[in-house]
């Protein structure tokens, strides 16, 4: 549900042949000569996978990844410069990407794109083999330092070995119209129960987005690690937020009310639902509250059964190189925050406009600051009760 | 053509004389009837069934396992948001085609009777132009018309009338709903009044009876089982849509549909999810009896 309906937002400032060009000039410098230097090396390493193959024409990776990640910007530069043919199977919802990646039969992916709070359940499935770090030095080099594989980011690590590379991250926070609301107005997560707001809060109609943030409204610094009481808690926090709702909106929706004025504050809102508004002129921003945020990952783990194991770890290497990383970062479906420096440097360099929407800085607006100064919790699944139960306290919110 | 009846008689004395062309014709309506048999068994028959089995497994690691458990049974009987959803879902549903039927009459009435026989053509064409365009276009088109900054209150508000909160309420789900069903509505209707017979309504009137005795008795009754088609129609279609209360109902207004698309997104509960849909199955199949038999009442036999 999350992110499908966000294809056809304009991307004005950085067009697919645009980044082409830049792609070319760039070449040789910072980001892919790093990438080529990496693909040399794992092709100098004795291979297992059956992938492996010499000549032009290098085998096939399997990817399942969420919608949007079949874009032809983001492939097309690593099919070319290695000969290996990337096949995407794209996905519109976590629980999917679970369902497909436990129940497919071994072999029929070898890269998973993941929102890493998943990560325990494909283990627990089998779905899954650990990343050796070694074989992705650019990560320990270049990645900012939380996203470090010797950081060990804590839903990467089961049993001390790495099962992911980070490949974004984002907030969900609190985005509000600023015609309505000054940035005072919305340092807390209050604001949603002022007089003004009646009838003007929106969200995605998804637990997990929303519940977040207003769970660390509630007082739960780790929103989805809740006891049976500050369950209840929560229960009760809600049905007093309940009169002050607008409804629950698809992406898409959530959006489009967003910028037509339909709703003013949506709590589990960030960037991915304001950069498109914004660069349409609309009066819309996002702001971490006092109260914490939630921040998502993205991340990319091997598959248990992978096939072209060594193809796999190429692909994963080009994702997480500055090149590869940006165009991540600025796919034309949804964009975000890219976890390698020299990722940072090149669209601060190449793109300035987007770095300024992405919060690629280091100062107190900037996308690290909530996360460096302790005021955001991992997103996780519920630690104490199903998702199920989650599920149903939603649909009772909605009910109320 | 009388020489295709020809052949026809031919063919039927032929059949009544053989026997061996008997067996073909019925090989014949074999072949006929065995795609829609085959079809109607692979994609209806065996997911209902599959749909009615999925409800007692259960869900381990976000993935549906074969069992035998009553728990989803019991957690969705004992469920009041369910029964809230239940009921909710068949009085809108029901709201939606009575109001769609009764705009519909006579509307399609004046198609019918004050129409030229090549303009009621035109109008039938412009009934179905809209199913050209995706369901969930129009209904999306329908939120930029009644959102409060929306088409309909910036022309509302240049005459002069306060902003009307239309989007998120009841009202606009029913206009949702009748995106889908009216037009289907109305060729249901012209369609019947087209063959309703107008010199009983004269000789109604020449017998002394008035309008309203007319309209109840004669075209009322006579309409009976297309009334109650279209009535029907409309309110499955309403009954299974999930896009128009999340679309124009903001998500407020959970419908038996949005509680299963809920159920599944809460971790993959399709078991679960499946004894709403059993419930929905239910439900509709009774109502599609129950009007059966109230639009073709079982012929009392005269003594």
């Amino acid at each position: 549900m999350r992110k499908l309906e966000l294809f056809n937002k304009p991307r004005t400032l950085l067009s697919t042949e645009n980044s082409i060009s830049r792609r070319s000039l760039l070449k040789g410098a910072v980001g892919v000569s790093a990438f080529a230097a990496a693909s040399a090396l794992a092709a100098c390493a004795p291979g297992g996978g059956s992938g492996g193959g010499s000549g032009g024409k290098r085998g096939v990776v399997n990817v399942l990844a969420w919608s949007g990640h079949s874009d032809s910007a983001l492939l097309d530069p690593f099919q070319k410069e290695t000969g290996i043919t990337v096949r995407v199977k794209e996905y519109t919802d976590a629980s999917q990407m679970v369902a497909l990646a436990t129940t497919s039969p071994p072999g029929t992916y070898d890269v998973i794109h993941v929102d890493p709070e998943y990560i325990g359940q494909l283990r627990a499935a089998n779905a899954l083999q650990p990343l050796d770090p070694s074989d992705f030095p650019d990560a320990e080099e270049d990645f900012l330092e939380e996203f470090k594989p010797s950081s060990k980011f804590p839903i990467h690590w089961y049993d001390d070995e790495m099962y992911a590379l980070a490949w974004g991250f984002d907030y969900i926070a609190l985005a509000y119209n600023t015609d309505v609301y000054s940035p005072s107005d919305v340092e807390t997560y209050e604001v949603m129960m002022s007089s003004e707001a009646k009838g003007k809060v929106g969200m995605l109609d998804w637990w997990s987005n929303p519940l977040g943030p207003i769970s660390m409204w509630a007082g739960n610094k780790d929103p989805f690690n809740v006891t049976a009481d500050e369950f209840a808690a929560l229960e009760s926090v809600l049905s007093k937020l309940r009169p002050q709702m607008s409804g629950f909106y698809t992406v898409a929706n959530i959006i489009q009310n967003l910028g037509t004025g339909q709703v003013n504050l949506v709590p589990g809102g960030g960037r991915q639902f304001t950069i498109g508004l914004i660069q349409e002129g609309k009066p819309v921003s996002s702001v971490v509250p006092k109260e914490g945020a939630v921040q998502t990952t993205e991340s990319l783990t091997l598959a248990a059964g992978a096939q072209n194991v060594d193809g796999a770890k190429e692909f994963i290497r080009y994702c997480i190189s500055p090149e590869g990383n940006a165009q991540k970062s600025l796919l034309k479906a949804y964009q975000n925050a890219p976890v390698n420096e020299k990722t940072w440097k090149l669209i601060q360099d190449t793109e300035p406009e987007w770095a300024e929407l992405l919060g690629l800085n280091t100062g107190p607006d900037g996308v690290l600051a909530p996360m460096r100064e302790g005021r955001t919790a991992l997103r996780r699944l519920p630690e104490n009760q199903t998702p199920e139960e989650w599920q149903d306290l939603w649909t009772r919110f909605k009910d109320m | 053509m009388s020489k295709e009846i020809g052949v026809l008689t031919a063919t039927t004395d032929a059949i009544l004389r053989k026997p061996e062309r008997k067996q073909r014709d019925l090989l014949l309506r074999i072949a006929l009837g065995t795609p829609l048999m085959v079809w109607q068994t692979a994609f209806f028959l065996v997911p209902l069934l599959l749909m009615f089995a999925m409800t007692v497994w259960i869900v381990e690691n976000f993935t549906v396992v074969p069992a035998l458990e009553w728990s989803n049974w019991t957690r969705t009987l004992t469920d009041p948001v369910f029964y809230g959803a239940l009921v909710r879902t068949l009085i809108t549903a029901t709201c939606a085609a009575v109001v769609g039927v009764v705009i519909g009459l006579p509307f399609s009435f004046a198609v019918v009777r004050g129409l030229s026989a090549r303009a009621q053509k035109v109008a039938l064409v412009f009934l179905i132009v809209p199913f050209f365009t995706s369901y969930l276009m129009r209904v999306f088109s329908w939120q930029f018309m009644l959102a409060d900054n929306g088409v309909l209150n910036v022309l509302v508000s240049s005459i002069g009338i306060r902003g009307v909160n239309l989007l998120d309420t009841p009202v606009a789900l029913v206009i949702g709903y009748l995106t889908y069903s009216f037009p289907l509505i109305c060729v249901i209707l012209i369609l019947s009044i087209k063959t309703l017979d107008h010199n009983l309504e004269d000789a109604a009137r020449n017998l002394g009876a008035g309008p309203i005795r007319i309209f109840f008795r004669v075209v009322v009754k006579g309409l009976k089982p297309s009334l109650i088609a279209a009535v029907t129609f409309a309110g499955i279609l309403a009954f299974g849509d999930v896009i128009t209360p999340q679309v124009l109902g903001g998500g407020n207004f959970i419908m038996l549909g949005n509680l299963v698309v809920d159920t599944v997104k809460g971790g993959i509960d399709f078991p679960r999810a499946a004894t709403i849909g059993v419930a929905m199955v239910v439900t509709i199949m009774t109502v599609t009896i129950v009007s059966f038999i109230l639009a073709f009442p079982p012929k009392k036999s005269r003594s």
